[in-house]
């Protein structure tokens, strides 16, 4: 018996990867009549916790067709991360006693361009609603902050009205 | 006996897959500290498009276009996504254009070490 449950566990690994039915009937109906078992092709329909990043890896493919940018070649993702994700703890630890309105002037650019800690990270919602809408509301909203060296927060969200809500 | 081990064996074969999945993977939307830099950066980037010299404008556009563009095909649409909503914010919103020089090396630096070649 153990000898068939080791079988079995060695054998899973060859064949198809078990999936797991999620979604729409319909949706499934259409997965399940476009892959064969035997063509060898996955599909994986991954939980999106936090908001889709399942969609990753599938587009790298599909993007070589426009300008030049689309080609990742020269792009060095993993030193990327590192940079992008070092940005919030530089002023952190050198300003904590200092008055953060003095911090824009203090240059963080220095061992190697890594850090951008001093830049506004901008709308905390992701904030495509921002810098579309700002234009609008700019004007208004950061009159008074003009001469202040904080930056002025967009919009959290449309305003009523600027988009009706979604029907469920 | 055989038979239990066999099961236990089988079961946590099956079970473990449906708690590795849970983690966030580095880069991705669930990466709070790798989100907000790509905001920092979307915002940055959109300053130095407007400290620029309007004739210049348009190649810093083309580059936060590209960046995007490295973005996505390395982290997906949404970190690109963030990113541009990043970027036009910061060429829209007041901001302190004593900074703009700062800025302005910040992009260059960014794109110089991301974007050249």
């Amino acid at each position: 018996m153990l000898a068939l449950a080791a079988a079995m566990v060695l054998a899973g690994g060859a064949m198809a990867a078990p999936v797991t039915p999620i979604g729409p009937k319909h949706v499934r109906g259409s997965v399940d009549s476009a892959a064969r078992p035997d063509d060898g092709a996955v599909i994986l329909i991954q939980n999106r916790t936090r908001g889709g990043g399942g969609q990753r890896g599938g587009g790298a493919q599909r993007a070589g067709g426009g300008r030049g940018g689309a080609n990742s070649g020269g792009f060095n993702s993993g030193d990327f991360h590192r940079n992008v994700s070092n940005t919030q703890t530089r002023n952190a630890s050198a300003n904590r006693n200092v008055n953060v309105n003095a911090n824009r002037n203090v240059n963080v650019s220095g061992g190697g361009g890594c850090c951008y800690g001093d830049y506004n990270s901008g709308p905390s919602w992701g904030g495509v609603a921002a810098g579309v809408a700002v234009g609008a509301v700019v004007g208004a909203a950061a009159t008074s902050a003009a001469s202040s060296p904080t930056y002025v927060a967009p919009p959290p969200t449309y305003p009523p009205g600027y988009v009706s809500p979604p029907p469920y | 006996m055989q038979t239990g081990l066999g099961v236990c064996l089988l079961s946590a074969i099956l079970v473990v897959p449906a708690f590795a999945d849970t983690a966030p993977k580095k880069g991705s939307d669930a990466d709070e500290a790798f989100m907000t830099g790509i905001r920092k950066i979307g915002v940055m980037t959109g300053e130095a498009f407007v400290c620029s010299p309007e004739p210049d404008q348009p190649k810093v556009g083309q580059a936060a276009i590209d960046l995007a563009t490295q973005v996505s095909l390395h982290f997906g649409l949404q970190a690109a996504f963030v990113f541009s909503g990043s970027f036009g914010y910061g060429m829209g919103h007041d901001f302190d254009h004593k900074t703009c020089p700062q800025a302005l090396e910040d992009f260059k630096a960014l794109q110089a070490k991301y974007l050249a070649h």
